[in-house]
């Protein structure tokens, strides 16, 4: 096996569904969520650190607008996002001595299986599929990471921004 | 906006399939149709548009040059051409697979095939979203070297392949575009001069253009799928362009890649300086907040590029303009005539 030169934190948990509201919320279940959505990554990234470095390599933290939003129903999962937001902009600044890159990136909306739990009574069908993500992806990983390290992403918007 | 409201009838003789220089003029001599606010219009010759202008207002020009860039490729169905598009990095750019110079794709060719260039290959990645003749695709060494050594300037059925100086422009100083940015082919040193002798501001940004678009085919305008192009708004520019403003002179963005590169660098209140790659599409949905004049070419039907020039006047007044253009055997295309389009003020601004 090689070293790790690009570490993607995909996995992700939605939480209790439906979706409660804050006030009423399992808090066993959210503590549950924050320890698949923010607390895993960060121990991923610990354990590949040495690999990382000895590469100059990204880590991309795969994040999402109900970390930002405060959508209503959204809370939990929401709140685990906004906090691997604040890990991947404090990674990105910690770790630039290292030389190790650090970028959080939003997919946007897709026919998934974990949006369709998201919605559990919706059509998705008029959601694109993945694959729409793939030009931004490629576009991506042939940046130079040390230049879009600390920048946060929509795979779907149109702009993907390097510093002018 | 339904695809039909952007369809027109114009000639096929009306293509301009030599540059002016080559028709026995110079490059400022071609014609220059003006769209005045109130939807009326005038015609010129483009040598008058310094004294169209006023002391104060700001030009704005694309710098990015033309690169030879398509390039001979044999396939499993022959030979083909491969039109380049977007770079990504030195060897992974979006791509265009025609058939020849004069017939598009999409052509039946799988995901994972590669082609032949010289004894480089091209590895199909995969087709865009959305824009299935279009291709990621993988080069075994760097496009560039390629281009050096294989390819022309991208050109269509109505005109013959000219030497690359034909697609370059007086500002034409970082190279990347996959067709010539045409808008500022016209202006000549004296035209600059001119401008300049005046007191009209002229500043550049970059954005590298890919293949020409093809018709929407979505009814829909607004959800025709485009792809991103990239750019790099200096802070210099960012900061004459705001500052024009500020003072009430005019903008005006020489091309439809100068209005998507300052759209996209717009922040609700002013140009900032920005870089990377944009895929905002400007249609009437989205309007235009930081150009008050575009100097363009006259556009094919259907496109998206006419969706943009529908932000700034009425699609009445675009078609009423395009209606005279073909009564007045205006030229279409890169080799061909300008327009100047001033906005058409509407209840804000």
């Amino acid at each position: 096996m090689g070293g790790v030169s690009l570490l993607v934190n995909n996995a992700s948990d939605l939480g209790e569904t439906p979706r409660p509201e804050l006030a009423r919320a399992s808090l066993d279940r959210f503590r549950q969520t924050l320890e698949t959505n923010l607390v895993s990554p960060l121990a991923l990234i610990q354990q590949a650190l040495p690999q990382l470095q000895q590469s100059h390599g990204l880590v991309i933290n795969i994040t999402s607008d109900a970390g930002e939003a405060g959508y209503e129903r959204w809370g939990i999962y929401g709140s685990s996002k906004a906090g691997l937001d604040l890990v991947s902009k404090t990674l990105a600044a910690e770790l630039k001595p290292l030389g190790i890159s650090v970028v959080a990136v939003d997919p946007g909306d897709m026919r998934t299986q974990m949006h369709q739990e998201a919605f559990p009574d919706e059509d998705i069908s008029d959601r694109p599929l993945p694959e729409v993500t793939l030009p931004f992806w490629a576009w991506l990983i042939h940046q130079d990471p040390r230049t879009v390290s600390g920048m946060r992403y929509e795979a779907q918007g149109a702009l993907w921004e390097v510093p002018a | 906006m339904k695809r039909e409201e952007l369809s027109f009838e114009r000639p096929t003789e009306l293509f301009a399939s030599q540059p002016p220089e080559m028709r026995g003029q110079s490059r400022d001599e071609v014609r220059l149709m003006v769209t005045w606010p109130e939807g009326n219009n005038s015609h010129h010759v483009f040598t008058d548009l310094p004294t169209l202008l006023k002391q104060g207002d700001l030009l704005v020009v694309n710098e990015s040059a033309t690169l030879p860039a398509s390039l001979p490729a044999t396939s499993q169905l022959g030979n083909i051409r491969l039109n380049l598009s977007t770079r990504f990095s030195d060897n992974l750019w979006i791509a265009e697979p025609r058939w020849s110079v004069s017939r598009p794709g999409p052509l039946p060719l799988e995901e994972g095939e590669t082609l032949q260039i010289g004894d480089a290959t091209a590895k199909l990645l995969k087709s865009y979203p959305g824009i299935p003749r279009l291709w990621l695709t993988q080069f075994s060494i760097p496009a560039t070297s390629l281009m050096a050594k294989y390819g022309e300037p991208i050109h269509y059925s109505y005109a013959p392949v000219y030497p690359m100086e034909a697609y370059q422009t007086l500002f034409s100083i970082f190279p990347g575009s996959a067709e010539m940015p045409s808008a500022a082919r016209p202006i000549t040193s004296r035209v600059h001069n001119t401008l300049v002798a005046q007191g009209i501001g002229i500043t550049g940004l970059t954005l590298h253009t890919g293949v020409s678009s093809l018709e929407i085919e979505d009814e829909i305008v607004e959800h025709q799928a485009l792809y991103p192009e990239t750019f790099h708004v200096p802070a210099a520019t960012a900061n004459a362009v705001n500052a024009t403003r500020a003072r009430g002179g005019r903008v005006v963005a020489v091309g439809t890649t100068v209005v998507r590169a300052l759209e996209t660098a717009w922040n609700g209140s002013m140009v900032r300086a920005c870089a990377g790659s944009t895929s905002l599409y400007v249609h009437p949905g989205t309007g235009v907040h930081v150009v008050d004049g575009l100097l363009t070419g006259l556009h094919d039907p259907v496109t998206s590029h006419l969706a943009m020039l529908s932000t700034l006047m009425s699609i009445d007044h675009v078609r009423k303009a395009y209606a005279e253009a073909v009564e007045h055997r205006y030229l279409w295309h890169e080799f061909g005539d300008s327009h100047l389009i001033w906005k058409q003020q509407v209840e804000s601004n």
